[in-house]
């Protein structure tokens, strides 16, 4: 179930009606999240709710036990860990491993043949698999590392992890913050239900009128069936696919806050406007929050972060970056993308370039989103021969007829509104005069925003698409 | 006051203005995915079924075969977009024939494009098949309220100026179509760019010969046909796919399916492959005229 479609609609007036009846009791709260939540992810396959199921037992069972048998603790988290990545490992990359194997062997003129010998049921990639295992791990190692009480409750447990709002594409919320939430209940208050309310319709129009309409202009693009090319087109495809990935995997996020936030509970924010970001690390900041900080405190911290020296700062901060690249999928292009940014972040580091046009907040912007921009087409691109070929289309010039404005008129207008409204984020947050006016006339403003964005969700909205993250 | 009241009373009010002012969006695409998802998970109710890609479910209207019919046959245009001549896709027409129909026939468009590698993967179709029971509940009961709600293009709001592509979703599976400003020439480019990635494959047009000769011993009566387009489209795709028309047609009248030949002449498309409204009429009437000859006479080869 997507939360653009009408099956969601239906589903979240159910739930929301039930929810006050349901709320008061601690079990009755838990199973009906629980219950909920497998009915919402079942939509989609509800074979796969075997492997939550699986992945959620083993990690209940392995918090109690280190409590029971604390000398065993290592043991048991090893345990943890083999069985919650080997079945990430099995669904999402036993063919890229296997190819690789495959090569290796034909190296040495040896034919080994793996990838056929997969089974057909380990080549569906399940929906939301390196969120929830993620969000799963983190319950064991939190309890390993003694910040963290195991829960008794099985329901209360499974109720962390399948929250349906963060299921399947985060934010990844974490144990020690959300078990805590889940043990009470509130009652949203007339802000927060409009707050909950303007998060819910800003991530639809996000996701809907802003990601969706700039999909087929991309997509497009990076099929073949257009007959645009040049230097100019490919920049702006290049451009369309920042704000596409952006405006959809942040749009998710904000609809998922605003739907915990309707039922009485808080997820961090998961993205704070990465693209006015004045620096690649600061980029990191901000972008998918609850992953950059689940890596930095399950791989970069206990690889010694930047405590141990230059070098080994650099090794700690390329395995993260490479994990998080993999993280997203099984394909080159995501170790690719990775290392574009090791190495965006290592110049910056070392040669402190940002520091000096500081006066420039503009231009500093402006540099690190056409930073990012260059590395998300190794994102978008099915292999690196295509990011290759794009790129090469970037850099080298060839001359593009502007004819293309005109055809993907109706695409490219959406992309040029995503690109107003962080100029005007920007004026919010750096120039008095527009944070002044805005506080002067927030309530007005605000329900004029969200009224047009309704609207907008409504009747301009794009081709329904699912959400990107789906597949990671 | 609340806002969420006021923002609730802003939006009506907007909604309601802009259906007082604007004419409903010119390409609906609430009914637009109605059409194909009705078409898609149509039961087993016909005797006639006729299958091919964007030139077909373009360029032939099922009414017009039977305009001139004395037989009572019912039929639906199962065509989709770059649809591709596989064994999956040839079952799936088959499955819309009325089981205890005397009568059977399959009527095949055959294009270059339908007998490559590319177009086998039948992407259209798989997602319109794929579709869950709720979409297609969805589609078939609530269309008609949600069609209100259909989104509109920029441009219709900004210019309310009419899109150069016309189209028509008739009953049937039929898509009428045509441009105001007819090019006969804006169609190669895509095509030629098609052509130098997927050509017509061995291995697909061996299987589309195979499954035809397989249905044809069924008892299903087959029809196929080029569906016309133009000269230099012709020529763009004799010279380019790898479709050789003469052994294709050889191979299948050889398997007693009929093969019918159209002259682009007698026709227009109005962007160089698909056949604008008019001349799909006329090519559905000439298709059903030589039904009626080939019912009569049983004879498996037409002249033109």
């Amino acid at each position: 179930m997507i939360f653009n479609s009408i099956e969601f609609l239906v589903f979240s007036i159910l739930f929301f009606l039930l929810w006050p009846l349901m709320r008061t009791k601690d079990d009755s709260r838990w199973l009906f999240i629980v219950v909920s939540s497998f009915i919402f992810y079942g939509w989609w396959d509800w074979r796969f709710l075997f492997l939550i199921v699986f992945s959620g037992l083993v990690d209940y069972v392995a918090g109690g036990l280190m409590v029971i048998k604390p000398k065993y603790k290592k043991v048991i988290l090893g345990t943890s860990l083999i069985a919650n990545l080997g079945s990430l490992f099995v669904f999402k990359y036993s063919v890229f491993f296997g190819r690789i194997i495959e090569a290796a062997f034909s190296l040495l003129n040896l034919e080994v043949d793996l990838v056929t010998r997969i089974p057909e049921f380990a080549l569906i990639l399940p929906v939301g698999i390196s969120f929830y295992t993620f969000q799963s791990l983190s319950y064991t190692i939190d309890i390993y590392r003694n910040r963290l009480q195991p829960t008794k409750n099985i329901l209360h447990f499974f109720s962390y992890l399948a929250m349906f709002p963060q299921l399947v594409a985060g934010p990844i919320i974490r144990a020690k913050d959300f078990l805590t939430q889940l043990e009470s209940y509130s009652i949203p208050n007339r802000r927060a239900r409009w707050n909950a309310l303007k998060l819910i319709c800003y991530g639809l129009f996000q996701k809907v009128v802003i990601a969706d309409n700039l999909s087929y202009f991309i997509d497009s693009a990076y099929e073949g069936s257009t007959v645009y090319s040049g230097t100019i087109y490919w920049w702006v495809v290049a451009i369309a696919f920042s704000f596409q990935i952006y405006a959809d995997f942040s749009g998710y996020s904000l609809i998922a806050r605003g739907l915990a936030k309707a039922m009485g509970y808080h997820f961090r924010m998961n993205f704070n406007h990465p693209y006015l970001a004045t620096s690649v690390r600061q980029f990191w900041a901000r972008w998918h929050i609850s992953l950059s900080t689940w890596f930095r405190d399950y791989v970069y911290i206990p690889l010694g972060g930047s405590r141990k020296g230059v070098l080994y700062g650099v090794f700690a901060l390329t395995i993260t970056m490479l994990l998080s690249g993999i993280w997203h999928g099984a394909n080159y292009t995501f170790i690719i993308w990775a290392s574009i940014h090791v190495i965006l972040i290592l110049i910056e580091r070392h040669s402190k370039w940002n520091k000096k046009l500081e006066k420039f907040p503009l231009l500093l912007i402006a540099i690190v989103f056409i930073q990012v921009s260059i590395s998300w087409v190794y994102f978008r691109a099915i292999s690196i021969e295509q990011a290759n070929e794009v790129l090469n289309r970037m850099f080298v010039y060839e001359s593009s007829s502007l004819q293309f404005i005109t055809y993907y008129f109706n695409n490219l207008s959406f992309l040029l509104l995503a690109f107003v409204i962080e100029l005007l984020i920007f004026g919010r947050r750096e120039l008095t005069s527009i944070k002044e006016f805005y506080n002067k006339n927030r309530e007005v403003i605000d329900v004029a925003l969200v009224s047009c964005s309704i609207f907008m969700i409504f009747f301009l909205r794009g081709e329904g698409q699912q959400f990107i993250y789906f597949q990671f | 006051m609340n806002q969420i009241n006021i923002t609730l009373g802003v939006v009506i009010t907007m909604i309601v203005l802009v259906k007082l002012i604007l004419p409903e969006p010119q390409n609906n695409r609430v009914l637009i995915q109605e059409f194909w998802s009705t078409k898609t998970h149509a039961g087993s109710d016909y005797d006639v079924v006729v299958c091919g890609d964007s030139r077909v479910y373009r360029g032939i209207s099922v009414e017009d075969i039977f305009l001139d019919q004395e037989v009572k046959l019912s039929g639906i245009n199962l065509g989709y977009a770059g649809a591709g001549l596989s064994n999956s896709y040839i079952d799936f027409a088959l499955s819309k024939f009325r089981p205890d129909s005397r009568l059977k026939i399959l009527i095949v468009g055959v294009t270059p494009n339908s007998l490559t590698k590319k177009a086998f993967e039948n992407e259209s179709l798989n997602e319109y098949l794929s579709e869950g029971e709720f979409e297609v509940l969805k589609h078939k009961y609530l269309s008609g309220m949600l069609k209100h709600f259909a989104p509109y293009s920029l441009l219709e709001l900004i210019k309310n100026e009419e899109s150069n592509y016309q189209e028509d979703y008739m009953d049937g599976g039929w898509v009428a179509s045509s441009y105001l400003k007819p090019d006969s020439n804006s169609a190669l480019f895509n095509y030629r760019k098609r052509f130098t990635s997927h050509k017509v494959s061995d291995v697909q047009l061996d299987s589309f010969l195979e499954k035809m000769k397989l249905v044809s011993e069924q008892g299903v009566v087959i029809i196929a046909f080029r569906p016309p387009s133009t000269y230099q489209m012709r020529q763009l795709e004799d010279s380019q796919s790898g479709f050789n028309e003469d052994l294709i047609k050889q191979k299948l009248v050889s398997n007693s399916i009929t093969w019918l030949d159209f002259k682009d002449r007698d026709y227009n498309s109005y962007d160089g492959s698909h056949l604008n409204k008019k001349s799909a009429i006329r090519l559905s009437k000439d298709i059903g005229k030589r039904l009626r000859f080939l019912l009569e006479s049983k004879t498996t080869v037409y002249p033109n």
